[in-house]
């Protein structure tokens, strides 16, 4: 059966940081659906959806997607993520489901770890767990062999998310020219130069943190032909 | 007339769709959200849901049957307290009482309940 629904603005009011007064008002459209029993137009889930993400947009919250995202990057499960975050599952699956939203004050941490300004070891070891370890470089090795190696490993098994939770992890304490050439010697050993392309081309998905920046604004170019 | 305990039938088929998690049995009136979303402290709609339905859920909650409106099913409205507030709501129960719809949820305009009101001009 098809629903009658009509478009229409609704203000949308962002709040102050007090939480207790209005700080903006957006304009946002929303669809109405037309109710045939009680014969008014209602707002239903989709219009409320549009009007709450907008205010977390706004308000600079994670939405629930992007925290989905966070969690699948290191390939946890809700559970751990609220543990992680010390909130427990409930509250977490409530947050990525959207039922929810987190507060502005762990939105800060949430979203720290999701720009990567904080380290996901820091919280891992706050939270009282085992590191990482498998993102840990040996110290023995060479950065930039390691990272081909590993990361060749990965696309092997076409583990996408794994690959780029490693390079994500391995960047931030990086110099530009080791991943570069980490990359470069990636390409020689993987048959994957492909999703290396692709890599390029998303650095600022994949690297939101200080190496995504030195992608996106020092010129580094890692194209079919600098690989070759 | 003065507020009276709401059926606990009513009650319990309205905090069932509140507690469901499913966002398609829940609408809301334009005009109730837009008063709603105007309200300082007011940012979520969960926020809300999650109020009537412990208001709902205590032992013998009083409100009034509305009787005035022409859309099928059962409505009542109330005084409930939202973050320390008092807050009005009035909820309609449908036909199939399983999808409710919120007509109100914001500080109150009126002093009064529905059946508190003595004259017509009043209830308006």
């Amino acid at each position: 059966m098809n629903m009658k629904t009509k478009t229409e603005e609704f203000e949308v009011c962002i709040p102050d940081l007090a939480g207790t007064g209005i700080a903006e008002r957006v304009m946002v459209k929303i669809p109405l659906e037309w109710d045939e029993e009680v014969k008014q137009w209602l707002i239903g889930a989709e219009a409320n959806q549009i009007i709450e993400d907008t205010k977390a947009r706004h308000m600079g919250l994670l939405l629930p997607a992007q925290l989905k995202e966070l969690r699948e990057r290191y390939d946890y499960t809700q559970k751990e993520m609220g543990e992680l975050f010390q909130v427990g599952e409930k509250s977490w699956t409530r947050w990525e489901s959207g039922k929810h939203r987190p507060s502005r004050s762990i939105n800060l941490l949430v979203r720290a770890l999701y720009e990567g300004e904080i380290s996901i070891d820091y919280l891992l070891k706050r939270a009282g767990k085992p590191q990482r370890e498998a993102f840990r470089v040996p110290g023995s090795k060479n950065f930039a062999g390691w990272l081909a190696e590993a990361f060749a490993s990965s696309l092997a098994t076409t583990n996408w998310a794994e690959s780029t939770a490693l390079i994500y992890c391995l960047s931030a304490d990086q110099g530009k020219s080791s991943l570069v050439e980490g990359f470069a010697r990636m390409a020689f050993q993987s048959k994957h130069q492909g999703m290396l392309l692709e890599t390029r081309e998303t650095t600022r998905c994949l690297f939101p943190s200080k190496a995504g920046h030195r992608f996106e604004h020092e010129n580094i170019n890692i194209s079919s032909q600098t690989i070759a | 007339m003065a507020q009276q305990e709401i059926p606990a039938q009513w009650r319990n088929d309205v905090c069932a769709i509140l507690a469901s998690g499913d966002k398609s049995l829940i609408h809301w009136d334009p005009l109730g959200r837009k008063r709603y979303e105007a309200t300082p402290g007011c940012h979520w709609t969960y926020e809300a849901q999650d109020a009537f339905g412990y208001f709902l859920s205590q032992p013998c909650p009083t409100g009034c049957h509305v009787l005035t409106m022409e859309t099928p099913g059962e409505t009542y409205d109330f005084f409930f307290q939202f973050k320390g507030q008092k807050f009005y709501g009035k909820i309609l129960l449908r036909t199939d009482r399983r999808r409710i719809i919120i007509f109100s949820a914001h500080p109150p305009l009126k002093e009064k309940l529905f059946c508190e009101m003595d004259d017509e001009e009043e209830k308006k």
